[in-house]
Order: structure tokens, then sequence, then C-alpha cells
């Protein structure tokens, strides 16, 4: 007997069909991951399951969970339970951990106070944290530590079916492969089924045996993931399995002219050190490539070299010569940045015209405002996108097409290096791929440099001549991309490498 | 829509009654003492006329007056030959003590009120935003000076502030009551956008109008600024009419506007001894007026603030 049978599954919000007839089962202690890109469905799909849905949805079809038909409004908190992506906002940031975990106790087992704590400080231990962690309130701890948190707050009662809508996509990747561990550990012991909703296909070997790909509230392909990612069979998942970025850059031939120069740069914020001493070159038409996890201090080191921030020590030359030295109008002409999220990095105010002519009329480039509108509206053409979106505002936008008009800003001064600060991470696969080839071909035809900012390992393979490896405001690895992925010297590189494999 | 229009209107009042084509001769004494209003007197007539007659009993107290037909004469001829003016029983909204036209009194009170709640308004918005963008957007020993005295200004209690500074300026009139406002109600608007331009300053779209060159000044005001602008006009519809009721309480100590004009304050300032005699008339009519104003701007303003913002285009 199957613990979640779904049949025809139907959610609508007003005229909006968000999942369409959908129909999967879950056997007992079986894994199926439900992968789609945003806005597929699949956590609607999930809220549906825990009847958790707002309330202007109107919801079709069948649940069974455990052979019993359940309504869709009824809440199942103690036999069914949930782990969200985001644990920072997941926990309230006013109480303890412990209280917390103790509450779910307490409301669906009717424990006293006494042997909830008692029973809290079990559940951390077996998620893998301390007893005495169990008075500490979430911003004492970190990401992964929350998340195992978030975790123990779903298996306190034991649930048959936990879901778990995403639940290392905020996390560093060396975490992202504990919390995956620990998950399936808890799944053995305890002998739960679990929905694993992803939009990483990378993550669902490890996790699932069957999978469901969905895409605009369908299911387009659903089998035992051995089968599915050898052979699909729908056009859509083997577009999804292409555009995983995979490969290694073709080594460049020949030296190139150094343009920029970093020596010892480093950065503090009061008696924090966000930088220690960061050297390195970047030659022209070249890509470095800088991975690091959260914290490292790999963007500020993006800004220090933009120079949106002050350094506060070491030296950063620009064709030989002090950068310091350049007037600042000229230093930001040459050298820009992409930012990570599209959505904050457009101004919401600003049209699309005047966000691409704004850096034109500030560097006088153009003869007047027609002739600027007519380069702006080459640009947008150039990043793959027509010339009517010069009169429309980012939010009319998707992601992807925002970080293309973000990427047509940083082109518009015409600049030699280009700073991309996890400019694809934010997106879905496939459109990561497409930008990734608009980076490449761009780089071609203006044989621009890229510092090359992520924490994907496998973009970054694909994209960079030479890589840096970050951690705590320190390069503790530097070399050519074959020779560091390779082989790794610091054992960091090596943790980063095998958790990422 | 219907917010727009009475907001309309009441500046159309406004410009009109500043222009002096209605309301001129507010002053006038047209009706008799405390005149009812006509619906009202119509329905009640009986005592009314029982309460009139009252008020003229106590006025002569059954002694003929020796100097009446001398009085007469004199004040036929200071207004022209043409006799003492037939005063108007009943008036559209009554009358007050003078027998001036509460209507009239009306018009030209939201000439005055109106006109000192917008532009103090408008100045205390212009230096709340001025200072907090500065304060917010460059930190530092800026911010520290201007929390400095943003902390002089609220540490005062705010009568004693606002007495003070009209002794000082002395002059008594709209332009002191407008000034006088405008210098001491800018605190509120400079914490929130100083609050606003601190969260804004490091958001990425700042960071890449940076990136493209942008000066300090352009991405304050051009990137930054219409991003804030919400805050800034809630803001301000809020103390238009927070300074609609300040000027109340400046014309009732006395500090506000003078007695040869009149705003909503000063009808109200009337009201307490007019509603011991059941006279609630004028009370009634500038509270109407006053509520209608505050509601129609409040409005307003929401759907500025909505029109003003692409997203929900």
């Amino acid at each position: 007997m199957s613990v979640l049978a779904v049949r025809d599954l139907e959610v609508k919000f007003g005229g909006f069909e968000a999942v369409k007839r959908i129909s999967f089962e879950i056997p007992e202690q079986g894994t199926l991951a439900l992968v789609g890109e945003s806005g597929s469905g699949k956590s609607i799909t999930a809220l549906s399951i825990v009847g958790l849905l707002p309330g202007n949805a109107t919801v079709g079809g069948e649940i069974s969970f455990l052979g019993r038909r359940i309504k869709p409004s009824e809440v199942r908190g103690a036999q069914i339970s949930m782990v969200f992506q985001e644990p920072m906002s997941s926990l309230n940031p006013v109480f303890s951990v412990g209280f917390q975990i103790g509450e779910v106790l307490r409301e669906h087992r009717g424990l006293s106070r006494r042997e909830a704590r008692a029973r809290t400080a079990d559940l951390l231990e077996e998620v893998g944290l301390a007893r005495e962690r169990i008075d500490a309130y979430p911003f004492q701890l970190s990401g992964g530590q929350q998340q195992r948190v978030m975790i123990a707050m779903a298996i306190a009662c034991e649930p048959k079916l936990l879901i778990a809508d995403e639940p290392t996509s905020a996390l560093d990747v060396t975490v992202q492969r504990q919390i995956l561990e620990l998950i399936a550990a808890l799944q053995a012991r305890r002998r739960m089924a679990m929905l694993f909703i992803t939009h990483d296909l990378g993550l669902v070997g490890r996790v699932a045996e069957r999978v469901a790909v969905m895409r605009a509230g369908e299911i387009r392909e659903q089998g035992p993931v051995a089968e599915v990612l050898a052979a699909p069979r729908d056009s859509y998942t083997r577009m999804l399995l292409d555009s995983r970025p995979r490969g290694i850059r073709e080594p460049a031939k020949g030296d190139t002219e150094v343009i920029v120069e970093a020596r010892g740069l480093a950065k503090r914020f009061d008696d924090f050190e966000a930088v220690k001493g960061a050297s390195f070159s970047l030659a022209r038409g070249r890509t470095l490539g800088l991975v690091g996890e959260s914290g490292s201090g790999k963007t500020t080191l993006g800004l220090l070299l933009a120079r949106l921030q002050r350094a506060s020590g070491g030296e950063l030359r620009f064709h030989g010569r002090d950068a310091a030295a350049l007037p600042p109008l000229e230093f930001k002409r040459r050298m820009q940045i992409v930012f990570q999220n599209p959505y904050a990095s457009l101004n919401p105010r600003f049209s699309v015209g005047a966000t691409l002519t704004e850096p034109l009329r500030i560097h006088a480039i153009g003869g007047g405002e027609a002739e600027r509108r007519e380069i702006a509206a080459g640009l947008l053409v150039k990043v793959g996108l027509t010339r009517e979106a010069l009169f429309k505002y980012p939010h009319e936008f998707s992601g992807g097409q925002r970080q293309r008009i973000a990427i047509a800003r940083a082109l518009a001064l015409g600049p030699e290096v280009l700073i991309c600060d996890e400019a694809v991470s934010a997106l879905d696969v496939s459109i990561q791929a497409q930008l990734l080839n608009l980076l490449r071909s761009l780089q071609d035809e203006y044989s621009m440099s890229y510092l090359f900012i992520s924490h994907d390992l496998a973009v970054v393979k694909a994209m960079a001549d030479e890589v840096m490896v970050m951690k705590d405001g320190e390069i503790v690895e530097q070399g050519t991309t074959a020779e560091l992925y390779a082989n790794p010297k610091h054992p960091y590189t090596r943790r980063l490498l095998s958790a990422a494999a | 829509m219907g917010s727009l229009a009475v907001v309309v209107l009441l500046l159309a009042v406004m410009v009109l009654s500043a222009a002096g084509v209605i309301a001129r001769n507010w002053s006038e004494e047209v009706g008799v003492s405390y005149a009812p209003p006509k619906w009202f007197a119509s329905t009640t007539q009986d005592t009314q006329t029982q309460e009139e007659q009252a008020v003229r009993k106590l006025d002569d107290y059954g002694i003929p007056d020796p100097i009446g037909p001398e009085l007469a004469e004199i004040n036929a001829r200071l207004t022209g030959g043409g006799g003492p003016q037939a005063r108007a029983s009943t008036l559209p909204l009554g009358g007050d003590k003078w027998g001036r036209d509460v209507l009239r009194k009306v018009l030209k009170g939201t000439e005055v009120s109106l006109f000192v709640g917008i532009t103090a308004a408008c100045l205390t918005a212009l230096l709340g935003t001025l200072f907090g963008a500065l304060a917010g957007y460059f930190g530092g020993w800026v911010d520290d000076a201007f929390n400095w005295i943003y902390s002089v200004f609220t540490s005062i209690p705010y009568l004693l502030l606002v007495l003070a500074i009209a002794a000082v300026l002395g002059h008594k009139g709209i332009a002191t009551v407008i000034l006088i406002l405008g210098f001491t109600g800018w605190t509120g608007i400079f914490r929130l956008v100083r609050a606003e331009y601190l969260k804004h300053k490091v958001r990425e779209y700042v960071l890449a109008a940076d990136a493209v060159g942008a000066s300090d000044m352009r991405r304050m005001f051009v990137h930054i600024l219409p991003n804030v602008s919400h805050v800034v006009l809630v803001q301000l519809s809020l103390h238009v009419v927070l300074f609609i009721k300040s000027e109340v309480i400046l014309s009732f100590l006395g500090f506000g506007v003078g007695v040869e004009t009149v705003s909503w304050g000063s009808m109200l300032a009337e009201a307490p001894s007019e509603l011991i005699l059941g006279m609630w008339w004028q009370i009634a009519a500038a509270t109407a007026a006053m509520a209608l104003a505050v509601t129609a701007f409040s409005l307003f303003t929401d759907a500025v603030r909505d029109a003003l913002d692409p997203r929900l285009q």
C-alpha cells in the first residue's frame, strides 16, 4: 500500500491553473523527487498535500494518505510534516529552538513542559546538534544548523511522510551534503516516506528512487531515477539535463596582456577582516573564476575590484598603473559589474530605456538622446531582447530577461573587464545555460576579461580559465581550471569538490 | 476618484477664495446674532422665537433708550443714508455671535486652513526629506550632526518649542504659523526618510548606478528618492491633516491667525461658549469641513502613491 496517492490533483487560482491534473504515488519508505523550475507548481502540490494552500485556491482531484481520502482543507501536522527552503525565515527569531521544537510536542502529543524538553534534547542529538543547543536562539546558529532544527521539528511527531521543499537550496555545498546525508539516515531509521522537491536534477540521483519532472503544472515524465536520467523520454527532461553546465573550458592558447593586477588587496570592517590580502591577475579575454561558500568574502572582493568599496590595504593596478590614480569615471567605463539578483539590481522606477541610456549620458557617449536610444536598442538586440523593451519597466520581465538587461547596461560603456557576481545563480537551469552562452559569445566578440564569482563549481569549471578558491577571506588555492579540478591541493578545495560531485 | 474630486473642489475653493471671487465679504454682519440655519429654524420655529425674545428682553431692561433716536440717526448717516440694513433672521448654515454667515466663514476658513496645512506640510516634507536623505545616504559625521539636531528638537516639549518660535518670530499671521509648523514638524519625516535611505543605499540597483558612474546627488535624488517617495507622500498627507489641527491649537492659544482673518481653527475656538447656549451650527460646519478635507486628503495620497508605482500599473 502506498503512503500517499495523488490522483488528478488540480489547483486553480482564479483562472490560472497552477497544477493541472497530476497523479503520483509514494510507496512506504520510498522517496519521490519532484523536479521542476520556478513556477512549475511543485511547491503548490506540496502545500495542497498538507492543506496549507491559500484561501483563494480551488482544489480538485483526490489525495489519499495511508489509504484514506483526505480533504484539501485539513491541516495534517502530526502525520505529514514539512521542511522548507529558508530555515532562517521558517524559525521564529524571538523563541529559543528548544521552545519551538517543544511546542510541536506539547501541541500534538500533549506532553508536559518537562517531558517535551527532555524529548527535544534527544531530537537535537538525533539531527546532529549538541544537547546544550536547546536554549540557543535561531540567530546563534548557522544556516545548516538551523535546517537541522527544522528537521528535528519535522520528525518530532514521528510522521509517516516527510515533505522536503528545496531543503538544501539555500545552503552551501559542503553543508548541503551533510543535510542530505542526515535526511537519508533519518528516513531509513524512522521508516518514513519522503516527497523531495528540488530544482536541481543533480540531487535527484542521491536522494530518490523515483522522479517526476514538472513543468507549468503538468508532470511531463515520471519513472525510476536511473531510467529517467539515463534515457529521458520527454523533450523537456532532456533539455533540463542538457542545460546543466558540464565540461571544462578549453584552455586558451598564448599569452595576452595583463589588464588587472591585485596585490594583497584587503578589506576590514571594524574588527572583521572580510578579505585578507588577495593577489591575482586577469589577462585580456580570459576568465578568472572565484569560488567560495557564503561569507567567504568573494562578493566583497568583487566590489573592491570594481572600486565600489574602498580597500583598506593592498594595491590594485590597471594596465600597469595604480587604479586609484585613474579618474573614477574613466575607471568605471572600463570596469563593469553584473550582480546576482536581477530583481534588485534594476531600479524599479526606471524604464529599461532610462536604465540603458543613463550610463551613456553620464559618460557623454552618443550625440543626443535619440542616438543614445538607438545605442540602447542595439544593446537590447545584442543580449537577445527586442527594442520594444525600451519602454517597459523591469517588473514586466522574467528573471532571466532582467539579467539580460543588467548585462546590456554593463555592456553600454564597452568595458574591458566584467565582474559577474553570481550573475546566473538566481536563475533556473535552462535560463542559466542561455545566459552562460550569451556571456561566452560576448567575451569572444569584445575580448572582455571576466571575474566570474560563483558558489557553483560546475558553472565555474565550464566558464573559467583559472580558478581561485576563497575561504574566510583568504584565497586558499589558485590555478588553472584543469589543474585545480583534477588535482586539488588544499584540503578545503578537496572537500568542496567532493561535496559537489 | 471621489477623493480626487473632493480635493480638487477644496483646492478650487481655496483658490477662488484667495482670488476674492467667493466669501470676500465673510466679515459682513448679515444676519441676526446666532441666526439659526434655515432648515433648522423652520422645524423649530417656536423655540427659536422664544429664545430670541428672551435675548431682546435682556437687552433693553424695560427702560426706553434716552439716546435711541440720535443713535439711529448717526448710524443712518454712517451707512450712507440707507438706514440700518435689514438683518436676515436665518442663514443657510446659521450665523455666529455677530451675525456673520457661517457658510462664508467656512469657505474663507477653508482657504486659510488648507493653505496653512499644505504649505507647512510641503515645507516639512522638503526639510525632512533633504535632511533624511543627507543623513541616511552619507552616514558618518553628517548623520551624527543631523541626529544631534533631531534629538535637540524632539527633546523640547512640542508646545514649548512652538511658543518659543512664535515668540521669536513675534509677528502674528499666516506666514508665521507656516514657519512655526514647518520648523518643528520635520523630525518625523526625517527619521523615516533616513531609515529608508540607509536601507536603499546598499541595494544592488544603487551599487549598479555607482558602477556606471552616477554621482552621489544623482543616486540620492534620481535613483533612491522615487523609490522612497511613497513614504514622503504618505507623511505629507498625514502632516496636512496634522497641521490643520495644529493651526487650530495655535489659533486657540492666540498664536495663530489674527482676528482680521478666519480659519477653521478660530471658528472652533469660538465654539465652547456657543455650545453652552445650544448654538451648534458653527462647530458642526467647521468640523464637517475639516473631516471632509482630512478624509479626502488621506484617500488622495493613497491614490497618488499607487499611481506613481510602475509595479501596480
